[in-house]
């Protein structure tokens, strides 16, 4: 048993940090291959008073980096998935975000997921009352798997649109709105 | 009657004219604007496009004096499976087609892009990682890394003299004893060889992965020295290969012999042509039945034979021997442990084989399904290009891979080791296999450059991918159930959205070098195939679309096409101008954004408004004066009374009487009675000047759709009005209803402005049940 968590954790993780570390990343790249990005819409939500955060990252990475961290073969969207992936999934994503609004961490509640052919979306919603004046946003997911990881983020606020491009040597940045 | 409205059209026309002179006397003289360059969105592209020549029509066409290089090779070729090493022998004869003296010839090393002194890892930026695999860390910072160079043995003549050659980096010119006149043939021979790459460590396009018995499956690829493209657009295509852009090869018959240890199979691109020395009775029996199955696989290589293969590990070896016309590029696949299956396609007046070759661990999902997207693929490429020309198509399951070649390709798509598999591993496998069997196509035979233009194969190709994975869904329903359609990641309008709403430091337009572009996935592939969507749905229907895409195809079959041919092909064979849509959506990083700024309600009435009335004033006029008019009054103006709400256009006298004055009883029977003219102004934050799709809702509920094309932009960037004389009363305009213009920003398409239930509104009611 011991010894197949040993080989799955070494496959996965070549795979994805072989492609970033050991040589030209990306290099079969001719069919719609993946491509390591994760896309967040962060909207002000006026009647609710919340931001709404949907964030979109590729299942297989999401996997390779819950096995890494929690130490078994994860396999998300399988036929009879585990209580405990769901679980997995929350505490490893919320561990990735901090959102500070006036220099106030602000809470992040986790609503849920849902997969969507080979992504999962992730719907989080920030309780902000009213529209925020600088939102400080840090994302770090799957930083700790690859550096080629990059993290977009749209924001929104009434008519105003914001984006960062983060990625691990720039895991945050500031927005400002009118 | 003429005579009459002359003079009320001069007459608004002093009017205007006026009332503009009088408005320009109050302000301060405004600051004169410089001058500029003709900056309109529908300017055609005559700056961006090369000029037409003899060598490539304006209509798009191949001209009177294009021509293109020939490469053809000879190459025996020897598998090494113990040591991983392959070694070649190869004889290439070139032809010079073109009008031009060569002094030397250039031929890559693609291989080199894995020496140890390769330039390739020295481009990518690199920052400190929080963890990294040792072995990793080995490989890269203590050792000297793998040797995956080509080691050229000799480069010699046709006499065996030795040529003299010069190899920077990925590309290698050799110099011949005499320039190479027009017409001329050159040969020579090249002895090489190199160690294979385990593709799965290094996600290499070609190379070997060890299954679990140790045995190992080699998809072999760009292994030998090919010849670069020489053209009229380029000269010699000898651009490096850095590992992102893929190939430019010019096209060549090939004989060539591959020696693999005896109880290898193997499958290649070409003709097998010693079939009966490398198959055996019961393999020749069964490859019969194949050519005559249509519906289903016949095994030519069962499982249990390939499990029982894998046991053992010949010293002996066998000769497979290919014979293949036309082809740009050769590559092969070959193990002990592959199962093997084909039937069967008609397609035109012809039968051609689909193919399918895995390993064990490729079941069931493999055996199920691979050879028949593979024959549902090329009837719908035939359908939408030419009819295949080839005599087989060949998906081979590599891991990880998913990569193309003629006649042959490496696709991934891997069950759980119980053979179980999940919904994306499923579609994962479906949709690469029709994206590297529909790159037979693209660029196997329309042979556009990959090293310089990404789009031109991968965007075109996933473009014509939706369209056979459409195809798949209808024909395969059981196989996307409980789906109804088969649910295309890429090709919908909306799929683009959130990449074209991007941050636009982080955007390159589609013609941009792959390897300079920052999301090549969207901006070589999704962006270019959604704009065909588009274009195909949107702006140009399917029937226009398919008629040019098709010539297009037909036009550069077996030959060099360049963006210009493409887009001047689709708008030659459709008379659509299309420059625009090129500009804005190829040579641009614009995105879409139009709504619905302003909706005015007016009522027409013989009552003279105030508008009129003022200017009246102005000019000393008294109404007596003027010709019958009708006046609009806008709903809630000053001018405006409750009655008119109630009135129909029996009741505006003045129009009542001239159509009594100047119509027949008949005429007057077909005259529309709009009984409410709007005024709709539309909105375009957005760059692209897309057409706007309006759909209009009426009181009693009925739907009306207007589409105004793209060129209602052409005089006001910005915002456009229209009026709308309706018989109904208007309650809601929609822009854009289906959502098939990659609308950025759909918060303003509404009128009146609409609440929508968001993403994630719809997910949270969902939760809440």
């Amino acid at each position: 048993m011991f010894h197949r968590i040993i080989i799955y954790f070494l496959t996965a993780s070549l795979t994805v940090s072989a492609l970033i570390y050991f040589s030209l990343p990306l290099s079969n790249i001719s069919d719609e291959h993946k491509f390591y990005v994760s896309t967040s819409n962060i909207e002000f939500n006026p009647n609710s008073g919340n931001l709404e955060i949907i964030q979109r990252v590729f299942i297989d990475d999401l996997e390779a980096v819950l096995s890494a961290r929690y130490g078994s073969k994860i396999k998300l969207a399988a036929v009879n998935e585990p209580q405990k992936n769901a679980e997995f999934i929350r505490r490893y994503i919320l561990s990735q975000w901090r959102i500070l609004s006036d220099d106030q961490e602000l809470a992040l509640n986790y609503l849920g997921d849902e997969y969507d052919i080979d992504q999962i979306k992730i719907f989080i919603e920030v309780p902000v009352k009213e529209a925020p004046k600088v939102l400080f946003i840090e994302n770090k997911t799957l930083f700790d798997l690859t550096s080629d990881q990059q993290n977009v983020i749209h924001a929104k606020v009434g008519d105003q649109r914001r984006s960062l491009l983060l990625f691990s040597e720039n895991p945050n940045g500031v927005l400002n709105f009118k | 009657m003429l005579e009459r409205f002359r003079i009320i059209a001069a007459f608004f026309l002093a009017m205007t004219m006026v009332f503009n002179l009088q408005s320009q006397d109050q302000e301060p003289k405004p600051e004169r604007k410089p001058g500029h360059y003709n900056n309109n969105r529908f300017k055609q592209l005559y700056e961006e496009f090369s000029t037409p020549n003899q060598y490539r029509s304006a209509s798009g066409a191949p001209g009177p004096a294009y021509y293109q290089q020939q490469a053809d090779y000879k190459m025996s070729i020897t598998l090494n499976d113990a040591l991983s090493q392959i070694y070649g022998e190869e004889t290439i004869t070139y032809t010079n087609n073109s009008p031009d003296h060569l002094e030397y010839l250039w031929v890559q090393l693609d291989q080199n892009k894995r020496a140890r002194d390769s330039k390739s890892p020295l481009i990518e930026a690199s920052g400190a990682f929080p963890a990294k695999m040792a072995s990793s860390f080995v490989s890269e910072y203590m050792g000297e890394g793998f040797d995956g160079g080509f080691k050229i043995d000799w480069v010699r003549d046709e006499k065996g003299k030795s040529l003299p050659h010069t190899v920077n980096r990925t590309m290698m010119r050799v110099e011949m004893p005499q320039a190479l006149k027009p017409g001329e043939k050159f040969v020579f021979s090249i002895k090489w060889w190199y160690n294979i790459p385990d593709h799965t460590i290094d996600r290499a396009r070609s190379g070997y992965e060890v299954f679990e018995d140790g045995n190992k499956g080699y998809v072999i690829a760009q292994f030998y020295p090919r010849m670069a493209v020489y053209s009229d657009v380029e000269g010699w295509q000898n651009s490096q290969f850095w590992g992102r852009d893929e190939f430019a090869l010019p096209f060549g018959d090939f004989e060539v012999s591959i020696t693999v240890p005896s109880d290898h199979v193997l499958d290649a691109t070409g003709v097998l042509v010693n079939r009966k020395e490398v198959f055996s009775k019961e393999m020749m029996r069964r490859y019969e039945l194949a050519k005559k199955s249509y519906d289903k696989p016949i095994l030519i290589v069962t499982q249990d034979e390939a499990e029982r293969a894998s046991k053992g590990f010949a010293t002996s070896s066998k000769t497979w021997k290919f014979d293949a016309k036309m082809v740009r590029d050769f590559g092969f696949a070959t193990s002990r442990r592959y199962i093997w299956d084909m039937m069967a396609v008609r397609i035109g007046d012809r039968d051609v084989m689909a193919v399918s070759v895995y390993p064990p661990e490729g079941n069931p999902l493999w055996e199920d399904w691979s050879t028949r997207v593979v024959a549902s693929t090329l009837k719908s490429y035939s359908r939408m290009t030419f009819d295949y020309p080839y005599h087989k198509a060949i998906s081979v399951h590599a891991k990880n891979q998913g990569m193309e070649y003629p006649m042959i390709c490496w696709n991934y798509g891997r069950p759980e080791k119980d053979g179980s598999y999940n919904e994306r591993t499923k579609y994962g496998m479906f949709g690469v296999i029709i994206h590297e069997v529909g790159h037979n196509f693209f660029p196997m035979i329309i042979n556009s450059d990959e090293r310089q233009w990404t789009w031109m194969d991968e965007g075109i190709n996933t473009f014509v991918q939706y369209v056979a994975e459409q195809d798949f869904g209808a024909a395969y329903p059981e196989a996307i159930a409980p789906n109804e359609t088969y649910p295309s990641r890429r090709g919908p309008a909306k799929a683009i959205v959130n990449y074209m709403a991007g941050d636009q430091d982080q955007l390159a337009p589609i013609m941009t070098k792959g390897l300079n572009t920052f999301n090549f996935g969207a901006n070589g592939y999704s962006k270019p195939a959604t704009g065909l969507n588009i274009l195909r749905k949107t702006i140009m229907g399917e029937d226009l679309f398919d008629y040019a895409f098709r010539t297009y195809a037909q036009r550069w079959m077996f030959k060099h096409p360049t963006p210009e041919d493409f887009f001047r092909s689709m708008e030659d064979a459709s008379a659509i101008d299309l420059d625009w849509f090129w500009r804005s959506w190829f040579y641009t990083t614009d995105y879409t954004d139009i709504g619905v700024a302003d909706v005015k309600k007016y009522y027409v009435t013989h009552k003279m408004n105030s508008a009129m009335r003022e200017m009246m004033q102005a000019r000393g006029m008294s109404e007596s004066d003027l010709p019958p008019l009708v006046y609009l009054v806008e709903e809630g103006s000053e001018d405006f009374e409750e009655y008119m709400r109630t009135q129909t256009l029996n009741d505006v006298v003045t129009l009542q009487e001239f159509i009594m004055d100047r119509m027949t009883p008949e005429e007057r029977a077909g005259l529309k009675m709009p009984k409410y003219i709007y005024e709709v102004t539309f909105e375009k934050p957005g760059g692209i000047p897309m057409p706007i799709i309006a759909e209009f809702t009426y009181a009693d509920g009925s739907k009306e759709r207007i589409t105004y094309p793209a060129q209602i932009w052409r005089l006001n960037d910005a915002s456009v009005g229209k009026i709308v004389a309706s018989e109904k009363e208007i309650v809601k305009i929609v822009v854009d209803p289906n959502e098939e213009t990659a609308d950025i920003d759909t918060s303003n398409n509404a009128w009146p402005a609409q609440e929508t239930v968001g993403e994630f509104q719809t997910f949270k009611s969902l939760i809440k049940g």
